[in-house]
């Protein structure tokens, strides 16, 4: 039952990208084409894209895997409100968290000059600002999965700090980072306003090789091309990173709050304090430019609230399809649904919307379709996201679980009632979460086939750039912030009632 | 020796006063319904949890406050006491060196160690290939190796069929009067203390009673240890 | 939960225009039709004078919509095409879904005249560097100027590959330098803090202080003027001529509403339309308006001289140019 669930979505997540690369490659065959291949400029283009991915990788996985122990390992006043605050970078449009950047590194930041803010060190920055904190999450939630006899026995074998990393926190952690790296990656290598905005005409990567052959030039063969290069690069991260899955599969634990025994000496603290500090200077600075540069033009004219309805109503659908297609690819977690789970971000949406409008919107577009795309787009986007977070919970249903529920006679609806649910409503409002808050600070579907008068909030905030606003802007950033927070903070009590 | 002076311990609603000695190389039994507070005695003298008010003395030395590696003890849980990724020896060496750099004789003693519980030939399996009484024995080896003189016992045997439980009771016997080792053992079987246990504890009503003589304590007819041991009067 | 989402779904659906009456579907860009551009009055002012509805759909910008176009061919849904500019017209016609207009092109005032008969202009604006007078107090009195001044005086560009200006910017280059523009880019690289993807993410670094210039439209200081009461932003009067960009309206050959489609062109070069364009757009309006421009638009630069390439030229040679600044700002 579940597999032939997951079979069916990943049959459907199958067919929505061919859908997207069917009618390109049927139009590309159908005209007339000379010439179909690569120049040499592609390769310094790749180059790029590997090496800015790579380098926000790194400092993304390691600066989180670290923040993430120390906040497992101190618990103290404010530390949830660190997590939670580590829940918002993920809203906010990528031109705000720029310009948020700016007030601390810019030219007319607090420390210009300080850091090469408009390059490559800028891109990694403004990368590790979205993916540092997700990273962070992730782990730390990981982290929490933990045999609470392992800091036990780690305390009486008076295991230092590096050998508690080695034999209890590393083996965790150790089962995340495959997919978590392949995601940030992925991410970056996606990514375009900050590849462009701080890295200027010299920063091309695929992606923006991609878009411009897709919108300067309406070179459909170069595009696809293009696109199937990124498919390969993509496909090839993914099934190593599912390959180094396989490597290890731990049973978490069921308890929760788990008492740790760790070396309070002072070095100690200071790393993790050090550690702390440099990771809350890269997260929120923007989030603080937000609020103060937001604060005095928070505005709720007709226009807002249209936003912030439709803002709302499409994040919330989206995360719940996105949960839809995620729970049974967390469930099963073999390499098709790693795949599947990653697919928005093996082809670009660019592409995607592309292939879809030949298909689709050439006949039927309106509001509704147009809606429709966004969720389905964001859902598809939000995915990996809510995989990654309910694949640690489906970890802790024990076979024994199972063996019980198949000696009850339960029914697969008794089973995701009685078993699943309960062991899972966590991760659930973990990953419903990660799911909304992307959708609401998304933009990408509405700028790929038009607005159709649907406004979302981070739309009018473009819009309101667009006109010379930037005080309305500001306010509408703070807003989108604000409406993430709440839900943040429910999420958070969700669990904590779990 | 270890002793527990006007221990009070409180979390949330649950409450526990103890006040015992406990003499050295004493094989005893812990007893007491679910939920008394017999792991969390355990717990305490082990550094896991700490006493709200009183004392843990241990040998004459003051312990109330010592981190849990600073104690002379070894302690055994029900589960999880490997860790997953290193093989039966490094389980093992881990004992003595947490960083693993063991020097010639060390892994003498490592070996010496997993021969003693009868794992002489699985020094290089990882514990997800072996049996749960296994993976307890690799357990006891290392509390060979540690050689601290107080083991703790958290029903370490309870999810082994009765056969394998008496053949590692025996086995902790033994090591206990080799090692001339001061042992608590919590256990859901009176039996099991009946067989192998000196003294027994019992825990009950938010209270650790004085250890008894285990003949004693099974002829005794107070009410509630009737009620736990399932005698009607 | 479920119920509420869908409520809010439907109302945000119901909030759109329902379908009854004649429907003139304008393709135009998001922030001409948004609620802060001058479409919502433009609307409303062209209804009056129809029995009809007017519906716009947004797409990013000009280029998006001759893309969208592309793909839709002769099949498409626009009756009136409203937001592409003349470096993309040419490439439009090719397309051979414009009608010709039948309106007189000497009802449309625009520098250098007009005498498109399938493209209608309904404003124009001068590109121009803008800059900051509390940070700059010399601006550069030339693009020459600007290329081989300060280099420790930056300017924020925007990517011509992503943006209208930004191809704008580099025309100007071209009209200035012709084949040595490559070298002028070179020079002027050190001089360019970034190159942004679009005008609204470079106009933001510019306002946030990042960089004393910015490259906008002679129009932009108004806005400043109007809105802000402030003279601080001011454009930069640049002695070989400012590049200039015309936005223009077209109608579709094969629409179903072709008087209707017709009837909007002819309202496109009248005060209503026009009137909107100044304070909604902050650009130049095409043809006369009946209320006088504010006062701002007087103490606008006012260019000596036009640059502009025929739209042939662009379509012809754009992509051989944007490779060209592609090597030079690389190298």
């Amino acid at each position: 039952m579940a597999s032939s669930y997951s079979r069916i979505v990943q049959a459907l997540i199958a067919c929505t990208i061919l859908a997207g690369l069917l009618p390109l490659f049927w139009l590309v065959l159908h005209s007339a084409v000379s010439t179909f291949a690569l120049d040499r400029s592609i390769f310094s283009v790749l180059l790029f894209t590997l090496e800015q991915a790579f380098l926000s990788t790194v400092f993304s996985l390691a600066l989180g895997m670290f923040t993430a122990r120390a906040l497992a390992r101190r618990d103290f006043l404010g530390r949830k409100a660190i997590l939670q605050s580590f829940a918002l970078p993920m809203a906010v449009p990528a031109i705000v968290a720029i310009l948020g950047l700016t007030s601390l590194f810019g030219e007319s930041g607090i420390f210009p000059h300080f850091f090469e803010l408009y390059g490559l060190p800028g891109i990694v920055l403004a990368h590790v600002f979205f993916n540092l904190p997700m990273a962070t999450r992730i782990f730390f939630y990981g982290l929490q999965t933990a045999q609470p006899e392992n800091f036990r026995l780690a305390a009486q074998l008076n295991f230092n700090e590096p050998a508690i990393f080695k034999h209890v926190e590393w083996p965790l952690l150790k089962t995340l980072l495959p997919n978590v790296g392949a995601l940030i990656f992925l991410l970056c290598s996606a990514s375009f306003i900050i590849v462009l905005t701080l890295g200027g005409a010299s920063s091309t990567t695929l992606e923006v090789a991609i878009y411009q052959s897709l919108r300067m030039d309406f070179d459909l063969p170069r595009a696809l091309q293009l696109a199937l290069l990124q498919i390969l690069l993509s496909a090839v991260l993914v099934s190593a990173a599912a390959q180094m899955i396989k490597a290890g599969i731990v049973t978490p634990a069921l308890r929760q709050n788990i008492r740790r025994f760790d070396n309070q000496m002072f070095a100690s603290k200071l790393f993790d304090v050090c550690l702390s500090v440099v990771a809350l200077a890269i997260v929120l600075p923007p989030l603080i430019a937000v609020v103060a540069q937001g604060l005095f033009h928070l505005h709720f004219t007709a226009l807002t609230m249209q936003a912030l309805s439709t803002s709302f109503a499409v994040a919330l659908l989206s995360a719940v399809v996105a949960l839809l297609l995620a729970w049974p690819l967390a469930k099963v977690n073999d390499a098709p649904s790693q795949i599947a789970s990653l697919a928005a971000f093996i082809v670009p949406p660019a592409v995607l919307a592309t292939g879809w409008f030949l298909l689709i919107f050439r006949f039927v577009d309106n509001a509704f379709t147009t809606v429709a795309f966004i969720i389905l787009l964001n859902s598809l986007m939000a995915l990996p996201f809510a995989v990654s977070a309910l694949r640690i919970g489906f970890a802790r249903i024990t076979r024994d679980h199972l063996k019980l529920a198949k000696q009850l006679n339960f029914s697969p609806w008794q089973i995701f009632q009685n078993v699943e649910l309960p062991i899972l409503r966590r991760p659930l409002a973990q990953a419903f979460l990660m799911a909304s808050v992307l959708s609401l600070g998304d933009l990408t579907a509405i700028t790929l086939l038009g607005s159709h008068g649907i406004i979302t909030l981070p739309s009018l905030l473009h819009i309101e750039m667009g006109h010379y606003r930037s005080g309305d802007a500001a306010g509408t950033a703070l807003l989108l912030l604000i409406i993430c927070g709440g839900l943040t903070f429910v999420a958070e009590k969700t669990y904590d009632q779990a | 020796m270890i002793k527990l002076e006007k221990g009070f311990y409180r979390h949330q609603d649950f409450s526990l006063q103890i006040d015992l000695e406990i003499a050295d190389q004493n094989f005893c039994a812990i007893l007491g319904p679910s939920g008394a507070g017999k792991s969390t005695l355990l717990n305490i003298i082990a550094g896991f949890e700490s006493l709200s008010s009183g004392t843990l003395n241990i040998n004459g030395h003051d312990f109330t406050a010592a981190p849990p590696a600073a104690r002379p003890i070894s302690m055994v849980f029900q589960d999880h006491n490997v860790f997953a990724h290193m093989t039966v020896q490094d389980n093992v060496a881990i004992g003595i060196d947490p960083s693993l750099k063991l020097s010639r004789a060390q892994l003498v003693a490592v070996q010496a160690a997993l021969e003693r519980v009868g794992l002489g030939h699985y020094g290089a399996r990882l514990p997800s290939h072996l049996s749960g009484g296994e993976r307890q024995r690799v357990a006891l080896a290392r509390v060979l190796v540690r050689q601290s003189k107080i083991l703790l016992l958290d029903e370490p045997f309870a999810a082994l069929d009765p056969g394998l439980r008496l053949e590692m009771l025996k086995l902790v016997q033994d090591i206990t009067t080799e090692r001339k080792l001061t042992t608590l053992l919590v256990t859901h079987q009176p039996d099991e203390a009946k067989r192998v246990a000196q003294s027994v504890i019992f825990v009950d009503g938010g209270v650790v009673q004085k250890p008894q003589q285990t003949n004693t304590f099974f002829s005794q007819t107070l009410p509630e240890v009737a009620k736990y041991l399932g005698q009607s009067n | 939960m479920t119920k509420f989402i869908f409520t809010l779904l439907a109302t945000t659906l119901l909030a759109l225009p329902a379908v009854s009456k004649d429907t003139l579907t304008v393709y135009t860009y998001d922030s001409f039709s948004g609620d802060y551009g001058p479409g919502k009055n433009i609307k409303a002012a062209f209804e009056k004078t129809c029995d009809c509805e007017l519906t716009w759909v947004a797409l990013g910008d000009g280029v998006a919509m001759l893309n969208r176009l592309k793909l839709e061919g002769k099949a498409t849904t626009a009756d009136v095409v409203l937001g592409l500019d003349t470096n993309l017209t040419a490439e439009a016609k090719s397309l051979g879904i414009f009608g010709k207009h039948g309106i007189d092109v000497k009802r449309a005032i625009v520098p250098g005249g007009w005498n498109d008969d399938t493209f209608l202009p309904y404003d124009y604006g001068h590109f121009a560097v803008v800059y900051n007078t509390e940070k700059m107090p010399n601006p550069p009195k030339s693009l020459d100027e600007l290329v081989n001044g300060d280099a420790s005086q930056k300017i924020i560009l925007e990517d011509p590959r992503a943006s209208t200006p930004g191809l704008g910017f580099l025309l100007w280059m071209k009209t200035v330098y012709g084949d040595k523009a490559a070298d002028a880019w070179m020079k002027l690289k050190p001089r360019i803090l970034t190159t942004a993807p679009s005008w609204d993410a470079a106009y933001a670094l510019f306002t946030k202080g990042e960089a004393p210039m910015v490259f906008s439209y002679v129009t932009s200081p108004a806005y400043h003027m109007v809105v802000d009461k402030t003279e601080k932003y001011q454009a930069a009067d640049f002695a070989e001529g400012h590049y200039l960009q015309i936005e223009v309206a077209g109608l579709i050959e094969a629409s179903k509403h072709h008087a209707l489609a017709e009837k909007f062109m002819d309202f496109v070069l009248t005060p209503d339309f026009q009137n909107e364009i100044p304070q909604n757009n902050w650009m130049m309006p095409a043809s006369q308006t009946s209320t006088p421009l504010p006062d701002a638009f007087g103490k606008l630069v006012k260019p000596a001289k036009t640059l502009l390439y025929s739209p042939e030229d662009v379509f012809a040679h754009r992509r051989d140019w944007i490779d060209e600044w592609q090597k030079a700002v690389n190298g």
